[in-house]
Order: structure tokens, then C-alpha cells, then sequence
């Protein structure tokens, strides 16, 4: 916590870091952008491991929750601690590449319209398993094809400015209290204020994410299909929003396998040869959509491995078709949630303790 | 450093109380720029009640002088070889802090930054929370 104010205030927040905290916090620290530049906070979200002393080599300032509250209430806490004009948030689990910092800084400073950054991962994800291969190379990839102007935002490896971070209301802890869509709903609240998002590629950073197929599957459906489904919903934008995940060709495939799996029950309840003809061309069609994708994974990892990489796609689109239909649902029975009269009361007086009551989300709107 | 062994594992929830403002300064036995930086800032932190760590390398010369001369401060030893990082690590087992600060012999107290969170800390003090709650409930 040197005396003179950096330019930039680095946010990780991290719950059992473990070895992979020290390996990002290594990486951060490898950064050509120079030291007096940049400050590092970390928020430890209630690890039991040795989180706080791995954290305390590395960091500049290291704020301790004692229960845990998730990634946005500990990002907002680490930001109330910060200095920076420009706020950078990385994933405990992703090691910034030397040149990342530098470039979000230039980036910012050239551009004064732009109010927020983020990158992608690289090619080359560090956990060796085949389903962890394929989801990092999947947001490598969906990220390098949307690059230019973004309707979101990513705090995996992104940085904004801190008068829009404020403005915007910082992330909703109050509704996002584990890693879901916090940085999602972040970026349309900035977009939605007027404000430009860029993505750019060259900000790389290396994921050390592991991924097994449970965890594929579930995140997908519950900590982003399904709340990413009622946010647009509730702002009225599903058909519209073309970021991402939410491309078109994404939002075709999605249907198309959905079809596919119709007319497959179809043609094995009915015996129907145009019911299986039918199958076979969505099958077809939808692999022809993805090609670019499969051609990709070939490029990085061989003919193997993309053929291999087929099923665990058309499963993901599965799994996003469903997530779209409970969210719908959910938005259309349930509602969306609200805080309770408390929290929301403490939030509107402004009253904080330590920990802070998480905010309310009229509070910040 | 990472064995898990001394640091405190479970914490618990201090809703309603300040947070708790730790420093750790780390040296490696400059005994002039060690007691020129603590020199500069103990009152300081005195008032504003920070707790304050020295960690040092084992039989560093300015370990005793340290704590003999400010007796406010917690001289803790690590490794004859520590690194930086590792007396960081040692002091961080040290402090009870909520929010914990790092500072090298060599580098200043941003004291602004501190006297504003310490504010902040007041504001939000369990006085100003009785205050807070009375509005809550409104006019009786």
C-alpha cells in the first residue's frame, strides 16, 4: 500500500485458492506493467486453507471476509479498498499473461469512450483432462469470435473504469451470492447507462479452471443458463442480445438440437424413416453450423479430439435449451427474486457494519 | 509457506463491529530505513488504532531495537533466509486484521487512504448503526 495512488487497482477475489492463487498471483505479479502503476487487492470470501498467507506474499492489501458471501460481494468489498482510477478484476483461477495489464491500461487511455475491457483465454488451459480442455477451448473460442464491441462484461480478465463502475450501482451482491452472471449483469447495466464495452482477444490470460462433466453441466444450467435466461427476460432483450453465448448461430443450434432430439423419440416410437431422415439432417445441419468450432479443435488438437469434442457439444446445447425453458418458466411463475424488507431497509439508509449488509438492488439503481 | 499451520482457520462474524485494520511491514535488517518507516507512521496508526506488524528475518540486528523502541508494534521473526514474501507470509500469521496492508521498509503509508477507511469505519460503527436503526423504525 505504497503512498502514491496507481493507476490501476487489481481485485482477485478467491475462496480456497490453494496452489492455483499462487500461480495467478505469481502471474500478476509478472506483469510488464510497472509496479507503481498498479496496486493488488485480495478479498478472501472465507477461505479455511492457507488462501490468506499464499495471498499475503503477493498482495498489496488483503481483506478478509469472515463468512462467505460470493464473488460479487467480495469484488465490491476489494474495490471499497482500492485506490485506482481503473479497476481490473481477475479470476483466482486465471493467470494473466505478462502484457494483459499493460494492454487493458493503453487500451483505456487511448480510447476515453470506452468504459470497459475485458480478454479471453488462451489456447492453452493448464488442466489436462479432455472435458476441461474442451469448456476453456470453448470460451477461448466463443471470445475470440465476438471480438469488438460487447454487451457484457467479464471479470474473469477485465477492467473498467471506476466512475462507470460506481455509477452502474458496482456488482449486485444482493442477488448474485455465489459465481453466476454478477459480471454479465454488471456489463448491460454499464451498456444500458450509455456506456461502450470492448472485448479484446489480445488480452489473454491462461485458465486453470478444472472442469469435470457434473460441473459442466450444472454451471451451465444453474449459475449461467438459467439466471442469464430471467436477466434478459426481465429486461426484455432475450431476442435481441446477439453476445456470446447468446449469437444467433448459438441461439439456432440450441433449437436445432432440441428438434433433433424431438424427431429422434419420434422416428424410435413410430418407426417413421422420414422421422429419421428428419433426425439425420438436423444432426447434419447443426453440425455444418458448428463446423467452424470443430475446425478450430482440430486446428489445436487434432482430428481426435474434435470428433471426440461432438457429443460434449451437442450436450452442452441440451443443457442450454433446458436452462432456457426453466428460466422462462421461472420468470413466468416465481417472479424475479427481491431482497428482503431488511436488507433492502439498510441498503436504502445506507447503513453498513462489517461485513457490510450486502446491497440492495434498488440501492445502487 | 502453505503448510496451513498457524493461521487462524475459522473466523468469526463480527456483525455491528469495526473492521479491523492491520500493517505488516516487512525488512531485512536496514535498521535506519526500518525505524525511519516505523518512526513515520506508529502514531499515526496509534491513533487510528491499526494493529502493526514487524516481521523480520531471525537474529536480524533490528529486531530487538524494533521492539524496544516502539513498543506498539509486534516484532515477529521468520527464516535467517526468509524472502520478502515469506515475512509477509509470517506477519500475515501474525495480525487479526479485516483488512490487512503490506508494506516493505522502503515504501510510504498512503495515510490519506488510511485515515479515510478509518473514517469509514466510524461511520459505520455500532453508535452510528443505533442512529441508523432509529430511522428504520421511524417515529414511534
Amino acid at each position: 500500500m505504497n503512498a502514491q495512488s496507481p493507476i490501476i487497482s487489481i481485485i482477485v477475489p478467491v475462496h480456497q485458492g490453494g496452489t492455483v492463487l499462487r500461480a495467478s498471483l505469481a502471474a500478476i505479479a509478472a506483469s510488464d506493467l510497472p509496479r507503481e502503476l498498479w496496486e493488488l487487492i485480495v478479498v478472501d470470501d472465507a477461505s479455511t486453507d492457507d488462501t490468506v498467507i499464499i495471498a499475503a506474499e503477493y498482495a498489496d492489501c488483503l481483506v478478509r471476509l469472515p463468512t462467505r458471501h460470493g464473488p460479487a460481494y467480495a469484488r465490491n468489498r476489494g474495490v471499497e479498498m482500492s485506490r485506482g482510477s481503473l479497476l481490473a478484476f481477475f479470476d483466482a483461477r486465471v493467470c494473466p499473461h505478462p502484457d494483459a495489464l499493460r494492454r487493458m491500461v493503453e487500451l483505456l487511455d487511448a480510447q476515453p469512450d470506452v468504459s470497459a475491457v475485458f480478454g479471453a483465454y488462451d489456447t492453452k488451459p493448464a488442466a489436462r483432462g479432455f472435458v476441461s480442455q474442451y469448456r476453456n477451448l470453448l470460451h477461448h473460442y466463443v471470445h475470440h469470435r465476438s471480438a469488438g464491441e460487447a454487451e457484457t462484461f467479464w471479470a474473469g480478465c477485465g477492467a473498467i473504469r471506476r466512475d462507470v463502475f460506481m455509477a452502474a450501482g458496482m456488482y449486485d451482491e444482493w442477488k448474485y451470492t455465489r459465481a453466476q452472471i454478477e459480471d454479465v449483469e454488471l456489463g448491460h447495466r454499464v451498456r444500458t447507462l450509455g456506456n461502450r464495452i470492448l472485448l479484446e482477444p489480445a488480452i489473454q490470460c491462461t485458465s486453470m479452471r478444472r472442469w469435470r462433466l457434473r460441473d459442466v453441466i450444472r454451471s451451465d444450467f444453474k449459475d449461467r443458463g438459467v439466471p442469464w435466461t430471467r436477466l434478459l427476460m426481465q429486461m426484455r432483450a432475450m431476442a435481441r442480445t446477439t453476445t456470446l453465448n447468446l449469437a444467433t448461430v448459438e441461439k439456432l443450434n440450441t433449437v436445432l438440437v432440441w428438434v433433433a432430439a424431438g424427431l429422434l423419440a419420434v422416428a424410435a416410437v413410430t418407426r417413421s424413416a422420414i422421422a429419421g431422415w428428419a433426425t439425420a439432417g438436423a444432426i447434419l445441419f447443426l453440425l455444418a453450423s458448428s463446423a467452424p468450432f470443430y475446425s478450430f479443435l482440430r486446428r489445436e488438437r487434432g482430428i481426435a479430439f474434435a470428433l471426440g469434442a461432438i457429443p460434449l457439444h451437442l450436450l452442452y446445447y441440451l443443457n442450454n435449451g433446458l436452462a432456457v425453458a426453466y428460466g422462462w418458466l421461472a420468470h413466468h411463475t416465481v417472479g424475479e427474486p427481491t431482497p428482503d424488507a431488511l436488507t433492502q431497509a439498510f441498503a436504502e439508509v445506507g447503513m453498513q457494519v462489517w461485513p457490510p449488509v450486502r446491497r440492495g438492488r434498488t440501492a445502487h439503481r | 509457506m502453505g503448510d496451513g499451520g498457524g493461521h487462524r482457520a475459522t473466523r468469526i462474524p463480527r456483525r455491528g463491529a469495526l473492521p479491523l485494520v492491520s500493517l505488516v511491514i516487512v525488512g531485512r535488517g536496514d535498521w535506519q530505513l526500518a525505524h525511519s518507516r516505523v518512526a513515520s507512521i506508529v502514531d499515526e496508526c496509534v491513533r487510528l488504532r491499526v494493529e502493526i506488524v514487524l516481521a523480520r528475518p531471525a537474529a536480524s540486528p533490528d529486531a530487538d531495537m524494533l521492539a524496544r523502541t516502539f513498543p506498539a508494534a509486534t516484532v515477529v521473526e521468520a527464516a535467517p533466509d526468509a524472502s520478502l514474501g515469506e515475512l509477509r507470509a509470517v506477519g500475515m500469521r501474525e495480525v487479526s486484521g479485516d483488512v490487512v496492508m503490506f508494506l516493505n521498509d522502503s515504501d510510504a503509508l498512503d495515510t490519506a487512504w488510511l485515515a479515510a477507511l478509518t473514517r469509514q469505519a466510524e461511520r459505520e460503527s455500532p453508535a452510528s448503526s443505533e442512529v441508523a436503526a432509529s430511522q428504520l423504525a421511524g417515529p414511534r
